[in-house]
């Protein structure tokens, strides 16, 4: 722990978002059930624990961030609009009722089985973009090396995929 | 939306983190750490430059510091009084100092006319003149006389060239 307290605030940030990203984004997309909301708010989270990083003394940062998370998620949902989003516990409930064992268990797999049918949806180059970032997890810096482009071409491509991808998926959710 | 989140306490929270551990968790995005990185050097640059950040509650918010908003505000004004009291300067110089032809060209055709009307005048002047000296001196009869005869010995000249070619 006083190894931590000796890194600087990004430094910290970044070993942060390294362990709890997954966790953080679990927590905010168990509790409102929008894949890019999530996302949103996981963004949110770690800034915000960036900002008040000076004033934690606590020592379960893990706690702490999965705190700020839920909250978070929930303010969301309490905000105008939102209340009819439906959420993944019916899907969370299949999952375990079908599955044997937690192993058996791949909601990440189901989760991006189902964002490989948005991103087949999108129309080229688009879709392969969003294939190679959401399913395959690629970097702009690999995909532009494959597709041999300028990685700000990349860059705005995932951008606007994933506006695309937004858009798609909230009218899937409001249907 | 699950009711039973509204407030969680420290034992619903756990449950919570043990359940989302328990059925797999989802990896985010790639790209989500960079613009995590990102946002959080925007951050840092704009509590820096502006003012410094302060949590309440769960939102946080950054004070503008007062005397730089202040001082900006002035800048401000002063920047788009410059630009009003710059743009009035020009107005008043085009006003003023340049010659405007509103009638798009016109003017300078109208001054050629004139010449050419009052050159038409002073040449008909002559020749009132002139032709009235003549008639003082044989009268108009023999001047349109001599007029006719003038013409009638060039045209009985030219059928005469005529007749010979």
């Amino acid at each position: 722990m006083c190894s931590i307290q000796k890194l600087n605030k990004e430094e910290r940030l970044s070993m942060m978002v390294d362990t709890y990203q997954n966790l953080v984004f679990s927590v905010c997309y168990k509790v409102t059930g929008d894949y890019f909301m999530s996302e949103d708010l996981t963004q949110e989270v770690f800034l915000s624990a960036y900002k008040n990083l000076d004033a934690f003394e606590g020592e379960n940062e893990k706690a702490w961030l999965c705190r700020i998370a839920t909250n978070k998620s929930i303010d969301y949902l309490r905000s105008a609009g939102r209340r009819a989003v439906p959420t993944e516990d019916v899907f969370f409930e299949q999952k375990s009722e079908d599955a044997g064992s937690p192993e058996d268990i791949c909601l990440e797999k189901e989760v991006k089985e189902r964002l490989l049918t948005y991103c087949s949806r999108l129309k080229p180059p688009y879709n392969e973009i969003a294939k190679n970032v959401y399913y395959d997890e690629k970097k702009a810096a690999e995909i532009a090396k494959e597709r041999n482009e300028n990685l700000k071409t990349v860059q705005t491509q995932i951008y606007r995929a994933r506006d695309m991808l937004r858009k798609i998926y909230r009218k899937e959710i409001s249907a | 939306m699950r009711e039973g989140y509204n407030d969680l306490d420290d034992k619903e929270l756990e449950a919570l983190i043990a359940d989302v551990e328990k059925n797999g968790m989802i990896a985010p995005p790639v790209y989500l750490k960079e613009l995590i990185m990102k946002a959080a050097a925007e951050e840092e640059q704009a509590a820096k430059g502006t003012g410094r950040s302060m949590a309440v509650g769960n939102r946080d918010i950054v004070i503008q510091n007062k005397e730089y908003m202040l001082r900006k505000a002035k800048i401000q004004f002063l920047a788009y009084s410059f630009k009003i009291a710059a743009a009035a300067a020009v107005a008043v110089f085009c006003l003023t100092a340049i010659p405007m032809d509103i009638a798009g060209g016109a003017l300078e055709k109208g001054d050629y006319m004139e010449e050419r009307i009052e050159r038409d005048i002073e040449r008909y002047q002559q020749e009132k003149e002139k032709a009235l000296a003549d008639e003082e001196g044989g009268g108009l009869e023999s001047f349109l006389g001599r007029w006719l005869k003038s013409r009638s010995d060039i045209d009985v000249d030219g059928i005469w060239n005529n007749f010979i070619n």
